[in-house]
């Protein structure tokens, strides 16, 4: 709960750098790297199983939880409530986000299902929350002179209560190929570095 | 908000709805008997209530309130489907405020259950741990640990000496049987 909410106080406040799809690799900069993969969850997450309410979203915060993943990075495998760098991939495609590269592990990840905040009394709300939580943490294996990564296909098969069941790792490489070359024409193509330390 | 669930789930204990009497028709031969315990010796209030969420993907969150005494909490009335205890909560007096718990959102949590067919179901004993903070501004948290006693049978016994003493709910000789049926199995 604690840790939601500082999360979403984060997101809300800025102090998170949050990385969604870049847009050409000139975004990524000189200290990190572009990651290129996909999560999938099975069965999908229907726009309509999010349940999302927490109040006035000036910032529309409520983007980074629908139909997205947050994955929170930090620069050692240890378990932290929050950090202050979240990869935002989209959910069921083909993602292109950027990496700062001494931040490559991921010690949380998750999808929000139910983020509601709740008035207790005229000085008090509680959010409700629940989330499907991703099997952490997962390194990427990110080398000096990367400029692009593939990290594979994350496939998440899940319960009725929203609990990850079973893990797939799945290369999917000459797809992403073909997606990462039509959307940054005439670049290296990304380095195959599947992800790793995944247990389930 | 609190208060007003505290005030909902005590009006619902009174009229027998928390428990599963009143509106639940005794002849439903669809529905379940749920019980479970909690232990909150450690807690700084009581359980007076429970919520028993069912999941369904894609709509909006139902379930069954439970009146809570003495630690023990129940419903004779479940429908088919899957379940689990969200959280739970106590009402508050007048010196302290009504309390809400969460037991755990993030996936399936140690009460879970799948009802596929009518019958009845323990959704376990738990203990309320509590984790002191390390100081002024780390507060206290908690956990729900599942505890060994008390028993199964020991729960359902004290399920089925209310089923057949309270007025409301001596009604539900279905919900008897299946639990004496259950007892029988424990012994």
């Amino acid at each position: 709960m604690r840790a939601l909410a500082l999360a979403m106080c984060a997101l809300l406040a800025g102090c998170v750098a949050v990385s969604e799809n870049v847009g050409s690799l000139a975004e990524v900069g000189p200290d990190a790297v572009l990651l290129v993969g996909r999560i999938e969850v099975v069965p999908p997450v229907k726009p309509e199983e999010q349940r999302y309410r927490a109040g006035v979203d000036v910032f529309d915060t409520r983007r980074h939880f629908i139909g997205r993943a947050i994955l929170f990075m930090s620069d050692k495998p240890d378990y932290q409530e929050r950090t202050d760098v979240a990869l935002n991939p989209p959910l069921e495609e083909t993602f292109f986000v950027r990496l700062p590269a001494d931040r490559r592990y991921m010690v949380k990840g998750s999808v929000t299902m139910e983020l509601i905040a709740r008035a207790v009394s005229a000085r008090q709300s509680v959010m409700d929350r629940a989330e499907l939580l991703f099997p952490a943490p997962i390194a990427i294996d990110v080398r000096p002179g990367d400029r692009a990564l593939y990290i594979g296909t994350l496939r998440l098969h899940r319960d009725e209560f929203h609990e990850v069941t079973k893990v797939e790792l799945l290369d999917q490489y000459a797809a992403a190929a073909v997606e990462f070359h039509r959307k940054f024409p005439g670049s290296l193509p990304p380095r195959k570095a599947l992800l790793r330390g995944i247990r389930k | 908000m609190k208060r007003w669930i505290a005030v909902v789930a005590t009006v619902l204990a009174i009229a027998g709805c928390a428990s599963g009497g009143g509106s639940i028709d005794p002849k439903d031969e669809t529905v379940s008997l749920v019980y479970g315990y909690f232990d909150m010796a450690d807690a700084p209030t009581k359980a007076d209530w429970v919520w028993l969420r069912k999941y369904e993907a894609g709509k909006e969150a139902t379930g069954y309130n439970m009146a809570s005494k003495d630690g023990v909490f129940f419903h004779v009335g479940v429908e088919p489907g899957s379940y689990q205890v969200e959280k739970f909560g106590g009402g508050g007096g007048f010196f302290s405020r009504p309390v809400e718990y969460s037991f755990g959102g993030s996936g399936r949590n140690g009460t879970a259950i799948r009802i596929a067919r009518p019958g009845v179901y323990f959704v376990g004993s738990h203990r309320y741990v509590n984790h002191a903070g390390k100081g002024f501004f780390d507060p206290d948290r908690f956990e729900m640990q599942a505890a060994g006693a008390p028993s199964e049978k020991e729960v359902l016994q004290r399920v089925v000496q209310r089923l057949e003493t309270e007025p409301e709910l001596k009604d539900y000789r279905r919900q008897i049987e299946l639990a004496r049926k259950r007892l029988a199995e424990l012994r």
